[in-house]
């Protein structure tokens, strides 16, 4: 079934037709949340309260985007009014962000956490919008114009902030970690 | 992607590689607690009776006022008519109950139409 015919029946009283919505899309909704507001609790309440306007507004979706766009964007808005965040100031976290990836043990951290516990460390010291981005384009493979449609800004900004997110997460990745991914995506790239 | 150059298209690979583990899963208590807030939505929500009013018809309140309207005069005309003549169509009397049942139903219509919008005031903050 189709999700115009899924939100139709939604629409038409049958609520239990919003728990595929649910299923589908609470991991990338989480996922949006959390790089927003850096803890699960109150992703959880934002993902929460996200939900449920999308279903009190369904009737206003009209199917000229994607389903997971116009809900990301929900999620978003109610993200950044929950913790008021400035999602787009250039300079925000430097200080997270200029921790010197060498202070860490990174061997040890190698031995101790998994690759994704890594990642979303370096997700954590970067600016919350940069870090939403790259979640974006890389995680969901949204293509720019959706990531624009989502975040509000245009098209162009986003190439630009996505240049700079991409050359900040590599800056801020452990180095072990970037020649260990570069070799997968060799191995994977050649065959 | 297919324009980017190999070494810049290994970089794309190996940072979406690194991401494709950053995704956060969602508790399992997650998907039952936004369930039943939307079921909670849905019962507190007030079902629209068929009977209640939908909208505002402005037409229809005007038609059946004022149909009732020509219909008193045309019988006050024909009482008039019949009981004292023709000439008495054109007496001050039978003027002012014409206008008396004109003024007594144009009111009527006003009030239906105040009501009616006091209404559609009430239902709209109800809603929002």
């Amino acid at each position: 079934m189709t999700e115009p015919a899924r939100v139709q029946q939604v629409l038409s009283g049958n609520t239990s037709a919003f728990t595929y919505f649910v299923e589908a899309y609470q991991d990338m909704a989480i996922t949006i949340a959390y790089r927003v507001c850096g803890n699960m609790q109150d992703a959880e309440d934002v993902v929460q309260d996200s939900f449920v306007k999308a279903y009190r507004n369904l009737h206003a979706f009209r199917g000229e985007s994607k389903f997971s766009s116009w809900l990301y964007r929900i999620v978003y808005n109610t993200a950044t009014s929950f913790t008021h965040a400035k999602m787009w100031q250039s300079d925000a976290d430097l200080s997270k962000a200029d921790e010197n990836p060498s202070d860490f043990d990174t061997e040890r951290q190698l031995e101790t956490a998994e690759t994704a516990g890594l990642v979303n460390d370096t997700l954590r010291r970067m600016p919350p919008g940069e870090a939403l981005l790259l979640t974006l384009y890389y995680l969901d493979d949204n293509p720019v114009k959706e990531i624009a449609k989502i975040t509000g800004l245009n098209e162009t900004n986003v190439k630009v902030k996505l240049f700079r997110a991409r050359k900040l997460f590599r800056e801020l990745l452990p180095k072990e970690l970037i020649t260990a991914s570069k070799l997968i995506a060799d191995e994977t790239f050649t065959r | 992607m297919k324009h980017l150059p190999d070494n810049n298209r290994n970089e794309e690979e190996a940072i979406r590689a690194l991401l494709k583990k950053s995704r956060v899963a969602a508790p399992e208590n997650l998907q039952h607690r936004i369930i039943g807030q939307v079921e909670n939505v849905r019962a507190l929500t007030p079902q629209q009776s068929p009977l209640e009013k939908t909208g505002t018809n402005v037409l229809a309140d005007f038609k059946s006022i004022f149909a009732f309207m020509y219909i008193a005069l045309i019988a006050a005309g024909a009482s008039f008519y019949f009981s004292q003549g023709s000439e008495s169509l054109k007496s001050p009397s039978f003027v002012f109950i014409v206008v008396g049942i004109a003024s007594l139903f144009s009111l009527f219509w006003l009030i239906t139409r105040l009501d009616s919008f006091l209404r559609e005031k009430y239902r709209r903050k109800r809603k929002s």
